[in-house]
């Protein structure tokens, strides 16, 4: 019989403690508001790349992912293109989960293991998923931000702030069009059909970098700007539809 | 349906009932109380991600706090068992799809679905301010069992089945898309 770390069921206990719901909203809205840097996607008003998006070279990982997909890597070693790594990309941080993630990097970037190995011992949470996918991207070069977003509830004013990551593709490459192409055809068979309408068309344009939102362990496709569902599972408030970037904490 | 129940570890949850009481001293009946305070703390305190096939035991689940549906099935599900609440494992599908999903049921502890319907709602206006609407429950091995699913707002809420397909509505009834069996815990 393992034992219970009360610590952090009281924290949890004291969290779902009962509220005068009534009253602490009347707080937050009285609250000072934090001050807002607003991310603006047509000026660019964040930090720029100091180079532009290098060649991709996910080739190993993709392989591993085929491998795993049941698809021959050949096809994807010869020529893999935005259309692979849209099809491929879900598959690698969300179908094939972490454990196999871990098993393809310790393959084939085990320089990079010793990012992953606590998680490889002790299980992961999603802040730390965060980050590992952060070593991915670098380690790829593909470019990232790391969004924090405000979550605000359409009717009771309530707000929580949200982070997020984002990978970044040059619009060159056949993207958008070609890696969305995959992302649908990658999701056709797993998904909801409005998740996938979802995903199309929602890569934010930036400095001929198209962005997607990687929902990190959620089981959402990357582009999914809708976070309600993540947000649901966090939190007993679920009527968070709208969002603003509140803060723009990285961008390589 | 593999065996989740072998993971399960209602004993390291013994102080779960004294704790509840601790902190929500006046609500009865004492069992809907439980069914509830169990269901927040997981909702609230712990994240979902995709962990792959290994299933950790449920104290463990208390460390990382983070997990699929099988892994929050049974660390919920261990927690009912501490509480005196009958738990139970449903595997549903959604035809056609490759992955499926684990759902967490508690049987309803009343002995009269109607009351604990009614006793689950007055227990979220009375604590949250919410006003919990439908309840989804099933009946297994002739018992009514409430389904408890970590994507949703309350026990019984099944808006996040619906979306996903597992669950069809069809007027002021429903079933399930593709189910698949159901596992009562020992």
């Amino acid at each position: 019989m393992g034992r219970v770390n009360k610590a952090n069921f009281d924290e949890i206990l004291d969290q779902v403690k009962p509220v005068d719901t009534t009253q602490e909203i009347e707080e937050k809205k009285q609250a000072p508001k934090q001050e807002q840097i607003r991310w603006n996607t047509t000026t660019g008003d964040a930090k720029q790349s100091p180079e532009p998006a290098p060649t991709l070279d996910i080739a190993p990982l993709l392989v591993a992912v085929a491998r795993t997909e049941g698809v021959d890597p050949e096809t994807i070693t010869r020529d893999y293109s935005a259309y692979d790594l849209g099809r491929f990309l879900p598959a690698i941080y969300e179908t094939v989960g972490t454990d196999i993630l871990i098993e393809a990097v310790k393959e084939h970037r085990p320089d990079l293991y010793h990012v992953f190995e606590p998680v490889d011992k002790q299980g992961i949470r999603g802040d730390q998923l965060r980050e590992i996918y952060k070593a991915v991207l670098d380690s790829y070069h593909i470019p990232y931000r790391v969004l924090t977003v405000k979550q605000v509830g359409e009717e009771d004013g309530w707000e929580i702030p949200v982070t997020f990551l984002e990978a970044g593709f040059h619009e060159d490459r056949g993207f958008p069009e070609e890696f969305e192409k995959g992302l649908i055809d990658s999701y056709k068979e797993e998904h909801k059909i409005d998740w996938i309408r979802h995903a199309h068309h929602n890569g934010q344009h930036n400095n001929d970098t198209y962005f997607y939102r990687l929902h990190c362990g959620s089981g959402l496709p990357p582009g999914v700007m809708d976070s309600k569902r993540l947000v649901s599972t966090n939190s007993h408030i679920v009527d968070y539809t709208l969002e603003e970037v509140v803060e723009v904490q990285d961008y390589r | 349906m593999r065996d989740y129940t072998q993971f399960m570890e209602p004993g390291s949850f013994s102080f779960i009932t004294q704790r509840i009481d601790d902190e929500f001293p006046r609500f009865q009946p004492r069992k809907i109380k439980y069914l509830c305070v169990i269901f927040e703390i997981l909702r609230q305190g712990v994240d979902y991600h995709k962990s792959g096939r290994k299933v950790p035991p449920a104290s463990q689940m208390m460390d990382r706090l983070s997990g699929d549906c099988e892994d929050q099935s049974v660390l919920i599900n261990s927690m009912f068992e501490a509480a005196g609440l009958n738990s139970g494992f449903l595997e549903v599908k959604i035809p056609g799809h490759s992955t499926g999903h684990l759902v967490s049921l508690v049987e309803e502890p009343l002995g009269d679905i109607n009351e604990t319907c009614r006793q689950i709602r007055r227990f979220y206006l009375e604590n949250y301010n919410i006003t919990a609407g439908d309840i989804y429950y099933d009946q297994f091995n002739g018992k009514n069992w409430i389904i408890a699913d970590n994507f949703s707002d309350y026990p019984g809420h099944s808006k996040a089945l619906v979306n996903e397909d597992y669950i069809k509505e069809n007027g002021s009834t429903w079933r399930w898309n593709e189910f698949k069996e159901f596992l009562e815990s020992p």
